[in-house]
């Protein structure tokens, strides 16, 4: 018999028996749906992630924070400027830039009708060069020469209120040797405005007010320095110097190195996909197991029509075959309805991101706009389809070949 | 008699073995048929009509002795070359007409086309040509669930006869249906002897079947107990 025509007839069978039919898919459609599903928004996440972190990439930079454990008192609260002294003078390193980070509000000068928040960043503009010279492109104006006590340059802002050459006054926002928060206001004079950079690395500049460290830290009567910014003479160099300086301080400092971070995502990515991988195939065990209840049950009640087709002539193949295509239609359209309801399904959950941010806290890190777009690639697709098929058939294996080495006078007799 | 031997059969027997107990339901029948008789076998329940038709068809294998279709000994063949002989050379007609309910009338008579690789087109003109020999063309979409007994088993004598088999074997064709219902059946199987040449064994108790034989033999036991010419003897 024709494969065409065994087809067709299991299909007649199945629409026989929709219930039962709708019944055995529930469980492909369940387990793929998951499958998929979970695949999709974990690829998802995972291209989020990368190309935030790789369009930051910068693996020749890494940088030094105090390492300061609230739990512990392990670790250094803050860091000096002797630090990033020493560190500037070790192997392997180019430059070490320290800076202070702040919030503030700019405005202009003499007109309070429009202002912006932005972040203050105090760093020695000659180093800023030296690491970020490639990123900092001026849209107006340019570096302040020479550099003022109240010279600035400001990062790539939406809102155009501000140009080169603006009298700006900064509110500055900071935390007081009591602890307290205070603001103080201080006027520089904008030398330039830097195009949009769209990235982040270990200095984000779009947003950002430069202004030279020893400014930011007379204003605000404060000299400990927030971060040590490395870069180092060649990326490859990048790991060793990390270790160096955790190893100088003896570990009171924590090192930043971005391939470091993007190895840990990584590995972080691979025990998910495990997980994913581990679910995935409890959920499509399942679903095989009710498969072969069910064609168990179904050959047991179609004893008497494979009595029939045998009797007609059909030998045992032509009778495994027609189970095993039930099966296979079944995994097919299951799979297919698993497919697109798991793809709903994850742009749903993919949707409520923000949420889950929120709740956890960490707008810091993947910001507030944090939506996920589910990822289905057409490998998923076709492997998801491809393994609803296989399990299906692999689970309908046994039933049909019970349904084909049924003894042809006893089925007809079957009641 | 001139025409050809089609099937014989030697010293046919079948035992049931049942755990330690064997029931002897075939006990050493020898039977010749030619080409175009139309034989039928008598007996009460149980006397093992249903177990020698099973075996002249290829659907069992005798304990003992030897079945031959047109000089070919069934039991030299293979399971799949035996399933061919059921698709290519008999063709059963039941007394539960044992349809595919999920099929219409045309869908089981062309089963056996599709059984056996007719191309589509051919199976339709085919299976129009059946339904309309035994009177139901205007039957051809319905479902066994939809059709009378008598149109049911219409329905399984098309499709007994859709592969052109050389032998048509009924087993009660009568037993499920009334009796005016069973006499039209009775006239079919004739008819589709007569015009077509068909051979045809029937096995029943319906004596009204001796009316259209051409030889009616006996059985009881699992043994033949008595051969006679029928009343429809046209040899
Ligand atoms: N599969 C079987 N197992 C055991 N005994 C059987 C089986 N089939 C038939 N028999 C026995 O063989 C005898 C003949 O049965 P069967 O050929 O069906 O007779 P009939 O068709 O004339 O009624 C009966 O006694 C029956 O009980
Ligand atoms: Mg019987």
């Amino acid at each position: 018999m024709k494969a065409r025509r065994i087809l067709g007839l299991a299909w007649t069978n199945m629409k026989r028996r929709k219930f039962r039919t709708s019944l055995t898919a529930l469980g492909i459609i369940i387990g793929i749906m998951a499958t998929v599903s979970i695949s999709a928004l974990g690829t998802g996440f995972r291209e989020e992630v990368s190309t935030r972190l790789l369009q930051g990439f910068e693996p020749d930079i890494i940088s030094v924070l105090p390492a300061s454990d609230l739990l512990t008192s392990w670790g250094f609260d803050y860091l000096t400027l002797y630090e990033a002294e020493d560190i500037a003078e070790m192997e392997g390193v180019e430059v070490a830039m320290p800076i202070q980070v702040r919030g503030t509000v700019l405005y202009h000068v003499d007109d309070d009708s429009n202002h912006v928040e932005t972040r203050l960043i105090g760093a020695n503009f000659t180093k800023l060069q030296q690491i970020y010279g490639h990123r900092l492109n001026f849209a107006e104006g340019g570096m302040p020469d020479p550099v003022e006590n109240n010279s600035a340059i400001l990062g790539f802002l939406s809102e155009p209120f501000f140009h080169a050459g603006d009298e700006v006054k900064a509110n500055i926002l900071f935390r007081n040797a009591t602890g307290g928060l205070e603001f103080v206001n201080h006027t520089f004079t904008l030398s330039g405005i830097l195009e949009e950079v769209g990235y982040s690395g270990a200095v984000p500049i779009d947003r950002s007010l430069f202004i030279p460290l020893e400014t930011c830290s007379e204003i605000h009567n404060y000299e400990w320095i927030d971060a040590i910014i490395v870069k180092v003479e060649d990326p490859s160099l990048a790991g060793d110097v990390a270790q160096a300086i955790r190893d100088y301080y003896f570990d009171n400092v924590l090192v930043l190195v971005p391939s470091q971070v993007i190895e840990t995502l990584d590995g972080i990515f691979n025990i998910i996909n495990l997980f994913l991988v581990a679910i995935a195939s409890i959920a499509l065990l399942v679903a095989g197991v009710s498969i072969l209840n069910i064609m168990l049950v179904s050959v047991m009640e179609r004893t008497r029509e494979i009595g029939i087709m045998k009797a007609l002539g059909a030998r045992s193949r032509t009778v495994l075959f027609q189970f095993l295509a039930e099966a296979a239609i079944l995994g097919f359209l299951g799979g297919l309805i698993g497919i697109g309801l798991g793809y709903c399904l994850a742009y749903v959950l993919g949707q409520l991101a923000p949420r889950l941010v929120s709740a956890l806290g960490l707008e810091g890190i993947f910001g507030t706009e944090f939506y996920l777009s589910p990822v289905l690639s057409i490998e998923t697709f076709l492997f998801a389809l491809a393994f609803a098929v296989v399990i299906s058939i692999l689970f309908a294996l046994y039933p049909a070949r019970k349904a084909a080495k049924l003894d042809p006078v006893r089925a007809l007799r079957y009641e | 008699m001139s025409s050809a031997v089609i099937l014989e059969a030697e010293n046919l027997q079948r035992i049931y073995k049942m755990g330690s107990v064997e029931v002897g339901a075939l006990r050493g029948v020898d039977l010749e048929v030619h080409h175009g008789e139309f034989v039928v076998i008598l007996g009460v329940s149980g006397s093992g009509k249903s177990t020698l038709l099973h075996l002249l068809g290829g659907l069992d294998r005798p304990t003992e002795g030897r079945v031959l279709i047109e000089g070919e000994d069934l039991s030299e063949l293979s399971d799949n070359q035996l399933a061919d002989v059921r698709l290519r050379k008999v063709g059963f007609v039941f007394r539960f007409f044992n349809l595919m309910p999920q099929l219409t009338a045309r869908g089981n008579v062309e089963l056996p086309l599709f059984l056996a690789d007719v191309p589509a087109q051919e199976a339709k003109t085919r299976s129009t040509e059946l339904l309309d020999l035994v009177g139901l063309s205007e039957r051809r979409d319905h479902r066994p669930m939809e059709l009378s007994g008598g149109e049911q088993q219409r329905v399984a004598i098309a499709r007994a006869l859709a592969n052109q088999p050389k032998i048509v074997l009924a087993d009660e064709p009568t037993g499920n249906l009334d009796t005016a219902t069973g006499a039209d059946i009775i006239q079919l199987l004739r008819e589709v002897n007569e015009e077509q040449r068909q051979t045809v064994i029937v096995v029943c108790h319906d004596q009204r079947l001796t009316s259209v034989a051409d030889r009616v033999i006996e059985m009881r036991d699992g043994q033949f107990v008595s051969k006679r010419l029928g009343k429809g003897g046209k040899m």
